[in-house]
């Protein structure tokens, strides 16, 4: 868009813009979600110390990736496809492995700083941040590569789009997954 | 080329570092839990306002390592980086504004009730606590970015867990000392 012949709206902006637009309306979803755990949240204490830390976990690990693989489609070190692509395998594996790591060390730190600060001792914590952070991998790391590459191959730059898209998405999911395993567990 | 273990190395020490800070923000939420549970709209905003500011730092880092590896930027002073900024400040402010209205609208239909008083109230912790924090997230992700890189660093695996931890930690602590201070 040109103002008085200078551009003040350029294609960066209108991306970044957009992504944000539509990262805030799914944070909204999250959010009309967590409302819906909040009592729930009450009854295992612990959960309201461990949500910030799950939801970033899937922004970082995911938002890494979709990065990396925004990087290495920009600078032509991959194609957007599938087979004979070591890279992505290996990016794939590594998103995986960081996954179930950092479930496992969440839930164990949630479980202590519960135990240690409010004297409540819940070993389910452990299972809650590993099911539901395998329930949200197991959707999540698909719709990740998928549509970077889709937003690559439509001629925009994942830079710009994929990170407001992954943390909407991972909350999203995120939520969602607790809010399974927490059924099951109460 | 990188391996599995390489980025899992390069990955793994940032990302405990960012959940142990996320462990933090959960301690903030907790002590406004009383005030989250009745007014509806800042449960709502909650994940929304924390992944918004969170989605800078990864904007912001991503394009500075594409200009970076395209060898566009040296320095603080580039072009590309004031180009940025220009970019994003009316977007942040856009967004506080919005995330503020559209959540105290589902509140309302959720129960909550309206006033304009509560909403300025609103509005004023979401743009207070966006726009300080993305200036300051700005700063980190370009600053961080440039000397990640020069120790030949991916700066996406490290900055982006930064930059998201600040905005989690920060974001709820300032949101936290916000509420408790209006409400």
């Amino acid at each position: 868009m040109k103002i008085l012949g200078k551009r003040v709206i350029d294609k960066d902006f209108r991306e970044i813009f957009t992504s944000e637009f539509i990262s805030i309306t799914g944070g909204l979803i999250a959010g009309v979600f967590l409302l819906g755990l909040a009592n729930k949240l009450e009854l295992i204490p612990g959960l309201f110390i461990l949500l910030p830390g799950f939801l970033e976990m899937h922004g970082n690990i995911f938002g890494s990736l979709a990065a990396r693989l925004g990087t290495l489609l920009n600078t032509k070190h991959i194609k957007p496809k599938f087979e004979h692509n070591k890279i992505l395998l290996i990016n794939i594996l590594s998103s995986i492995l960081l996954v179930l790591v950092v479930s496992l060390f969440l839930g164990v730190l949630a479980t202590l700083l519960n135990y240690f600060i409010f004297k409540s001792y819940s070993l389910i914590l452990i299972f809650v941040s590993l099911v539901a952070g395998i329930i949200s991998l197991i959707i999540e790391l698909p719709l990740t590569v998928l549509t970077t590459f889709w937003v690559f191959n439509n001629g925009y730059d994942p830079d710009d789009i994929m990170g407001p898209y992954v943390t909407t998405i991972g909350d999203i999911i995120s939520v969602l997954s607790l809010f399974i395993v927490i059924l099951v567990v109460i | 080329m990188f391996t599995v273990r390489e980025i899992f190395r390069e990955s793994i020490g940032v990302l405990l570092v960012s959940i142990i800070l996320g462990l933090i923000a959960g301690m903030f939420l907790r002590n406004i839990q009383d005030s989250l549970i009745v007014i509806l709209p800042l449960i709502i905003m909650l994940p929304a306002l924390n992944g918004m500011i969170g989605n800078y730092g990864i904007i912001v880092t991503s394009k500075i390592t594409t200009a970076l590896d395209e060898k566009k930027v040296k320095n603080i002073h580039s072009h590309i980086i004031k180009h940025l900024f220009k970019d994003i400040i009316p977007v942040a402010l856009f967004s506080a504004v919005y995330i503020s209205i559209l959540s105290t609208f589902i509140a309302y239909f959720k129960g909550f009730e309206f006033s304009y008083f509560i909403l300025s109230k609103i509005m004023l912790i979401t743009i207070v606590t966006t726009l300080s924090l993305v200036i300051f997230i700005f700063i980190v992700a370009v600053i961080g970015s440039l000397v990640v890189y020069k120790k030949g660093i991916d700066p996406e695996d490290v900055l982006i867990p930064i930059t998201t931890s600040i905005a989690d930690v920060f974001s709820i602590g300032i949101f936290s000392l916000l509420v408790s201070l209006l409400f």
